[in-house]
């Protein structure tokens, strides 16, 4: 509907414009404005202006208007996609399918109403949260205690890197011990020899 | 919480106590080789466990310390998991062509070159047809998985091939026929290449869940519902009953390109004796993409039946991918062709304990 009447509305500009182009019409205006005062030149060329510019005001607010649709149905995904049904289905808010679920199509509603309004994201999450609680969240907020949620796996992965890093330079390091009868490991410019011997042998 | 505290002393304890026991035989040469990367890979399915764990206790965590509980859902697991596997891929691709003990930059470069082009063609080629990974994080990490499990496969299939071409120059095989001999001379290693290979065709089907499409809609006679390429025509619907189950299904046409390509027919059940509900999907599989379609329920008000169609791109690549881990899990418990017996030259024997610094 939306999309329409936009639409409608830059057609109506678009006739306009080809109105105050029409040379009989120019030729008319231009007699009039010769009759006019001297202070009436710039108001008519201010309205002259304003009405050639019309067309690329229409265009701009339908561009930005229809910018905005999409922005404000991607934003409704989002949302719906950083909380979860309360039902008890476990499953994120946009994605419950029961047929009938009562909690996932009343929030649903209440986060269109919310994005319609123009809430932004933190007051429109806020709402939820005080109305069916922290738990509505499909994840922990990045505030407070629950960064440590975010930051922990992370943490775990670079001192992983770090210790698994150290390991290998402290084995590298130490001196290698074989059972009695053993065939000792060869290295340097022997095992460079036997690795191009290898190649050599097998062509790889 | 008590539970867990008890198997990690438990094995803690017996870690401790036979840690003797554990001590490797050999030593690691150098960050850059096979052993090394075995060490990064159980250090990176190490941290997807532990982001389980601490994603599962979290909630009690927080309860705990905040008094309030919170949900850790699917948005932490993806974020903190995806970027987990995508390294393990990684390392996949990487860990067989590393040498044992110590891999040179002219072995790197020789054996990933081509694999690399090949990866980083794929992405362009991915770019080119549409895909916009900047638009959306997880866009990205599809388009990263699918590079990836480019890269995968061309070092395993480049594996086979060289290791192919050198048996056949000896014996005068044809390819195929030399990487099958290839395959039986050390059913392990390709094995596990094969197993390698199915790993990646699942990692594509997963890709593929980014561009999950789903519809739902009331449909009477003759309506239509569009998603993706499908048109869906609800031709009738009715119920039915017999003495072990009621039913309502819907008979739904399917058009792709004007022409009519399937009928399918999703059903809703209800067992009498059980009192259970039952939802009979009707499901279109296609190597590019599954059309699942489903008898959510009728409207009472109208009588309509409620149809909702999800069309997810490469489920059964999946399925796919499975088989081939199967496959390649059979090969590698085959016994080998001819074991190789290398005796060891006579005068690299008898060093004494410690030798080898």
């Amino acid at each position: 509907m939306e999309i329409s009447r936009l639409t409608t509305s830059g057609k109506g500009t678009a006739s306009s414009r080809a109105v105050t182009t029409d040379p009989r019409l120019r030729a008319r205006f231009t007699s009039v404005r010769g009759r006019l005062p001297d202070a009436a030149p710039s108001r008519k060329q201010a309205s002259i202006l304003l009405r050639r510019s019309l067309p690329l005001i229409f265009l701009t607010l339908a561009v930005f208007t229809l910018l905005g649709a999409g922005d404000e149905s991607a934003r409704v995904n989002d949302l719906g996609h950083r909380m979860m049904c309360v039902c008890g289905c476990n499953q994120i808010l946009l994605e419950c399918n029961h047929v009938g679920c009562a909690y996932s199509e009343r929030m649903r509603g209440e986060l269109i109403a919310a994005v319609d309004r123009g809430d932004n994201d933190d007051l429109t999450l806020q709402g939820f949260v005080q109305k069916y609680g922290t738990t509505v969240m499909a994840a922990p907020t990045k505030t407070g205690f629950n960064r440590v949620a975010w930051i922990m796996p992370y943490l775990v992965l670079v001192l992983g890197l770090a210790m698994v890093t150290l390991i290998v330079r402290a084995w590298r390091s130490r001196p290698l011990v074989l059972p009695a009868g053993a065939v000792a490991a060869v290295h340097g410019a022997e095992l460079e020899h036997f690795r191009d011997q290898a190649r050599k042998d097998t062509e790889i | 919480m008590a539970f867990l505290a008890i198997i990690f002393t438990t094995c803690l304890f017996f870690y401790v106590k036979n840690r003797s026991h554990l001590r490797s035989e050999h030593k690691l040469e150098s960050l850059i080789s096979r052993e090394s990367s075995f060490l990064f890979n159980n250090l990176l399915l190490l941290v997807a466990c532990f982001t389980v764990l601490w994603g599962t206790l979290f909630p009690v965590l927080s309860e705990w310390v905040q008094g309030t509980k919170v949900t850790v859902g699917p948005p932490f697991f993806n974020r903190v998991n995806v970027p987990v596997a995508l390294l393990l891929l990684l390392l996949t691709a990487v860990g067989p062509l590393l040498a044992w003990r110590r891999t040179s930059v002219e072995s790197l470069k020789r054996n990933f070159l081509w694999p690399a082009i090949g990866a980083l063609a794929t992405g362009v080629l991915l770019v080119a047809l549409g895909m916009r990974p900047w638009t959306d994080v997880s866009y990205f990490y599809s388009l990263m998985t699918i590079m990836l499990s480019v890269l995968v496969a061309l070092t395993v299939i480049s594996e086979f091939v060289r290791g192919g071409r050198v048996i056949g120059r000896h014996t005068g095989q044809n390819l195929f026929s030399s990487m099958v001999q290839l395959a039986h001379r050390n059913t392990r290693r390709y094995g596990g290449y094969i197993v390698h290979f199915g790993v990646i065709v699942i990692m594509i089907g997963f890709a593929g869940s980014v561009f999950n499409q789903d519809k739902e809609q009331e449909m009477g006679f003759g309506d239509k519902m569009s998603i993706g390429p499908y048109t869906l025509v609800c031709q009738s619907y009715t119920q039915d009953d017999n003495p072990n189950y009621g039913s309502e299904w819907a008979v739904m046409n399917v058009f792709k390109g004007g022409k009519q390509i399937a009928t399918l027919n999703p059903e809703r059940r209800f067992y009498k004796a059980s009192q259970q509900t039952s939802t009979m999907v009707a499901n279109r599989s296609t190597p590019q993409e599954d059309l699942y379609v489903v008898y959510e329920g009728q409207n009472l008000d109208t009588g309509k039946p409620i149809i909702k169609v999800h069309l997810n791109p490469l489920v059964m690549w999946i399925w796919i991918g499975v088989w081939i881990i199967i496959a390649g899990t059979v090969v590698a418990l085959i016994p080998n062709a001819a074991p190789v017996r290398v005796p060891a030259p006579a005068r690299m024997r008898a060093e004494p304990v410690g030798a080898g610094d």
